[in-house]
């Protein structure tokens, strides 16, 4: 399984479900990614967006998402789904603090360049 | 303290409303998220790391204020996302002024100066810009990751001030801030003329980037100390003095996770502003099924552990204030005396 550093993703993970993780677990991992996942229902049908919330001790457990395009939400009972893709976007990947610190860290001798040095 | 009269007097009697209606728990504060889109990205935020679409969306108005009448606290913060760039702050602020609600608009100010040229917001004791301002120019532009901003910040105060609004100042305090340039931080607010600050402790998000810089509970016991062990008559906070006690290790309360409570296009986060836990349709299932006793310092929660945030504990310290003789005490002498 992927780490969960701020460096690295889940981004592209394609977990099989009792294998890799069980689906309750997969669960979590898509309610905590902050990027789009395709969902695959036992019947083959496939619903693709943001999954933002999941109920695992209602009588029914349920997860809710958005579609690509923000509609819903939807609700998706657990009982319904085969598979979880993280098949979007991660959003929150190579934002952290420590790339801020290496980006400035990268322009700021630009800034610091005598003036001789840049043929002034 | 800075809080006018009349806002703590509302304050007062909704609680202690509260308390002879025997409810245990009550808000104090609804969080009101109308949208996460921001024209910034702030390494120490995790609530603006969402795929466009959620970006692109909000709430509209009339689903704002069905969350301030489920919720009933008697005043509303309104974070986000930056709350300027939702296309109809005019009119939610308008709606919730004329409920009587005193609102706390949290802003970077990157937009204020236009939105109050634009004529968007009329004066009012019930609104109040709350200016997020994380130190000195240094500090602050480091913080929110853009250089600049401080002096727009600084712009969009004055011009509030000019204009006649409230206007406060919050600051997120982390790992590695220095009491020295806090206090001149202090000192250059009170020379611009804002009414009040209110300073927090940040926390760390599971889904921040900046992991490494939230402080830890023993650090921000001696950073709160060294900040305000003699504080000048002259700094005002817009908060509780307990909360200001608590963060410096004078006070030991623990967390009230319903005190604050936050809705937004998912709908009432449980359990708290800072954990996303899930979220409830209504505002009474929230409070009815959220497994409370899992939370707070005492519940053994790992994540709650370090947690000495204001939307936490600021409630609590309020409850204090009103609920006990030497609470009430404790504010009178520190209101009174301004030592903390």
């Amino acid at each position: 399984m992927a780490g969960e550093s701020a460096e690295t993703s889940l981004e592209g993970w394609a977990p099989v479900v009792g294998a890799d993780a069980s689906l309750a677990e997969i669960i979590e991992r898509a309610f905590d990614y902050r990027g789009d996942v395709t969902v695959i229902r036992h019947d083959g049908s496939q619903f693709v967006g943001y999954l933002f919330n999941r109920d695992a001790h209602a009588p029914e457990p349920f997860v809710q998402m958005f579609d690509r395009n923000g509609a819903g939400p939807f609700t998706i009972p657990y009982a319904k789904i085969a598979a979880i893709r993280f098949t979007g976007k991660d959003t929150a990947a190579g934002k952290s603090y420590e790339a801020w610190i290496r980006r400035k860290g990268e322009a700021a001798p630009a800034d610091t360049t005598p003036d001789a040095a840049r043929g002034a | 303290m800075s809080v006018p009269v009349s806002q703590m007097w509302a304050v007062a009697s909704y609680v202690l409303r509260q308390r002879l209606r025997g409810r245990r728990r009550y808000p104090l504060v609804l969080m009101l998220e109308p949208l996460f889109r921001c024209n910034l990205a702030c390494a120490g935020c995790g609530k603006i790391q969402y795929p466009p679409q959620i970006l692109r969306k909000h709430l509209t108005v009339e689903q704002c204020l069905k969350a301030v009448d489920e919720c009933g606290a008697p005043m509303v913060s309104i974070p986000g996302g930056e709350p300027l760039m939702y296309p109809e702050i005019g009119r939610l602020v308008r709606e919730l002024v004329a409920r009587k609600k005193y609102v706390y608009l949290c802003t970077n100010a990157i937009l204020l100066k236009d939105k109050l040229a634009e004529g968007l917001f009329t004066p009012s004791r019930y609104l109040s810009f709350s200016v997020h301002m994380d130190g000195l120019r240094e500090e602050h532009d480091d913080a929110v990751c853009r250089e600049g901003v401080y002096d727009v910040a600084l712009e969009g105060i004055r011009e509030a001030l000019r204009r006649g609004f409230r206007v406060t100042t919050n600051t997120t305090l982390f790992d590695g801030a220095s009491p020295v340039r806090m206090q001149m931080f202090f000192d250059e607010m009170m020379d611009v003329g804002v009414e009040g600050m209110m300073l927090s402790p940040g926390y760390s998000y599971a889904k921040a980037p900046d992991q490494e810089h939230f402080l830890r509970r023993q650090k921000t016991h001696e950073l709160f100390r060294k900040m305000l062990e003699h504080p000048k008559r002259r700094w005002k906070f817009n908060q509780s003095p307990l909360f200001l006690q608590f963060l410096m290790g004078k006070q030991d309360f623990e967390c009230t996770p319903w005190g604050n409570p936050t809705y937004s296009i998912f709908g009432w986060q449980r359990p708290c502003y800072l954990l996303q836990e899930g979220y409830a349709e209504t505002f009474d299932e929230l409070m009815a099924t959220t497994a409370w006793d899992r939370y707070g310092r005492a519940s053994g929660n790992p994540r709650c552990q370090d947690c000495m945030v204001h939307c936490g504990y600021e409630p609590t310290a309020v409850n204090h204030t009103f609920g006990s003789l030497r609470g009430f005490r404790d504010t009178v002498v520190a209101t009174v005396t301004g030592k903390l």
